[in-house]
């Protein structure tokens, strides 16, 4: 399948942006972290926007965005949905602090937020579950949306405590290395699973033309982000963190690229060795 | 008395097929369909397997299936995608905008995105002549008359008919997908073995 760009970048800028939001929240809320939330929902809302500028590149006719709006089944007509619902519960998590002070009232914000970011994952990951691409016929790819989210969230989040000059909780560096291992083994299991999708489609990621792409995932989603992370936490440095955190991001790109490659359409009949042909 | 309701179909006679191409002009001359755009293309299976015994080749004639269950209607966040009373799927150019969901949902890849329009295209049964109690113009144009449109809820009618006499080689495209598409296949009596050992025909 044709490699989306504009929704390459999209979805990786909603995963770091929204799954750090939601890490911190629950850091806050868990682990007794005393995170600058109003912070990281603007570096959130700053992502999201870039997000979702790149994604009207991908609109043919962006100027009809608003129809968008009417199939109350559809995943997208979901997602714009809570689109401006959460725009607004970041930007008054945002402002708060800064504008104005919320008090009490706080916390319910927040958890709307949070709420409303994991939802808004969840139905960016259901979108792609679809049965003619048989690679993405699987409940992984909502999993796999929702892990990448955490992972590269957590990772920030740990950046974050050490750049305010709190020491990272034990709690959250182990929930961060865990959930780093669960998102590269639930990673490598969606690969496996691609070498027998079935349809004349099964695809060998270190084969052509899927292998540079993994060894980039490889070599950033995995190496880098693995090898920054445990140096960040074990010397306590908020730019090993960082480097890691962006790592992640990278690897995320260089995984959805992937995802998308693998993404091939099932063959009108699988049963014969060669696809159909057009003589024109 | 309320007319009966109808659910338009067509049944494609791939042993008639010999992919000429006609349907494909029809189709676009009929429709003004832009080019580099087709909502009607005839393939080409095979040649494979060995001479003289057991090659096997037939031509396919692919375009949208009109589901019943379409997955593109199902999708489409904009409501473009929409489906008649009587089971024709359909495009509002108006309310399009391009996102492309319905091409990647279609199993059948019966949809284009036309680069001048920047909306998605699709076969439309000719529902327009279907209205005027006409052929659709691949069906009307087919040399070889393998193409045959008609009421699939109408046991009188001349598809319903083709269907019941040619009952032991009907074949709907990946029907473990759910969407039961309407436009029916006749497998080819020789040349397609493998196919119709696999469905156990």
């Amino acid at each position: 399948m044709q490699i989306h760009w504009p929704l390459v970048i999209s979805t990786a800028c909603q995963r770091v942006g929204l799954g750090m939001f939601a890490c911190a929240f629950l850091a806050n809320l868990a682990l007794g972290t005393v995170l600058p939330l109003n912070v990281v929902a603007l570096a959130t809302l700053t992502l999201l926007a870039v997000g979702g500028i790149a994604s009207i590149f991908h609109l043919q006719t962006p100027a009809r965005f608003f129809n968008a709006f009417s199939n109350f089944g559809s995943h997208l007509t979901q997602e714009a949905l809570i689109t401006p619902f959460l725009g607004i519960a970041l930007l008054a998590c945002g402002l708060n602090g800064f504008v104005y002070d919320m008090g009490p009232a706080t916390i319910v914000v927040e958890t709307a937020a949070c709420i409303l970011a994991a939802a808004f994952l969840a139905c960016t990951g259901l979108a792609y579950q679809m049965r003619s691409r048989p690679a993405w016929n699987t409940g992984f790819v909502l999993g796999l949306f929702l892990l990448t989210a955490a992972e590269a969230g957590s990772i920030a989040v740990c950046a974050v405590c050490v750049l305010i000059g709190a020491v990272v909780p034990t709690g959250l560096a182990v929930a961060t290395g865990v959930l780093f291992v669960a998102c590269v083994v639930v990673q490598c299991a969606y690969l496996a699973r691609m070498r027998h999708v079935g349809y004349g489609v099964d695809v060998r990621v270190n084969e052509e033309p899927y292998k540079t792409v993994f060894y980039l995932w490889l070599a950033v989603g995995v190496a880098c982000t693995g090898a920054g992370l445990a140096a960040g936490l074990a010397v306590a440095s908020s730019e090993l963190l960082l480097a890691a955190a962006v790592a992640s991001a990278l690897g995320i790109v260089a995984w959805t690229v992937l995802f998308f490659k693998g993404a091939c359409k099932v063959k009108m009949f699988p049963m014969y060795p060669v696809d159909l042909n057009l003589d024109m | 008395m309320a007319e009966a309701k109808r659910r338009y179909g067509m049944v494609i006679d791939l042993d008639k097929c010999t992919g000429c191409q006609a349907c494909a002009v029809a189709c676009k001359m009929e429709n003004n369909v832009d080019l580099g755009v087709f909502w009607n293309r005839v393939y080409r299976m095979g040649p494979v397997g060995a001479y003289p015994d057991a090659v096997e080749m037939f031509y396919f004639p692919n375009q949208c299936m009109h589901c019943e269950h379409p997955s593109c209607v199902e999708v489409c966040p904009t409501k473009a995608t929409y489906q008649t009373d009587e089971g024709v799927v359909l495009v509002d150019a108006n309310l399009c905008f391009g996102c492309q969901y319905c091409i990647w949902a279609c199993p059948y890849e019966a949809r284009t995105l036309n680069p001048k329009t920047k909306t998605v295209e699709k076969c439309i049964l000719c529902v327009h002549k279907l209205e005027r109690g006409e052929q659709p113009a691949c069906a009307y144009t087919c040399t070889t008359g393998c193409r045959t449109v008609g009421d699939l809820d109408d046991p009188e009618s001349a598809i319903s008919k083709v269907l019941e006499a040619n009952a032991d080689r009907v074949y709907r495209v990946h029907p473990e997908f759910g969407n039961n598409p309407s436009v029916v296949y006749l497998v080819p009596r020789k040349g397609a073995e493998t196919l119709c050992k696999s469905i156990g025909h």
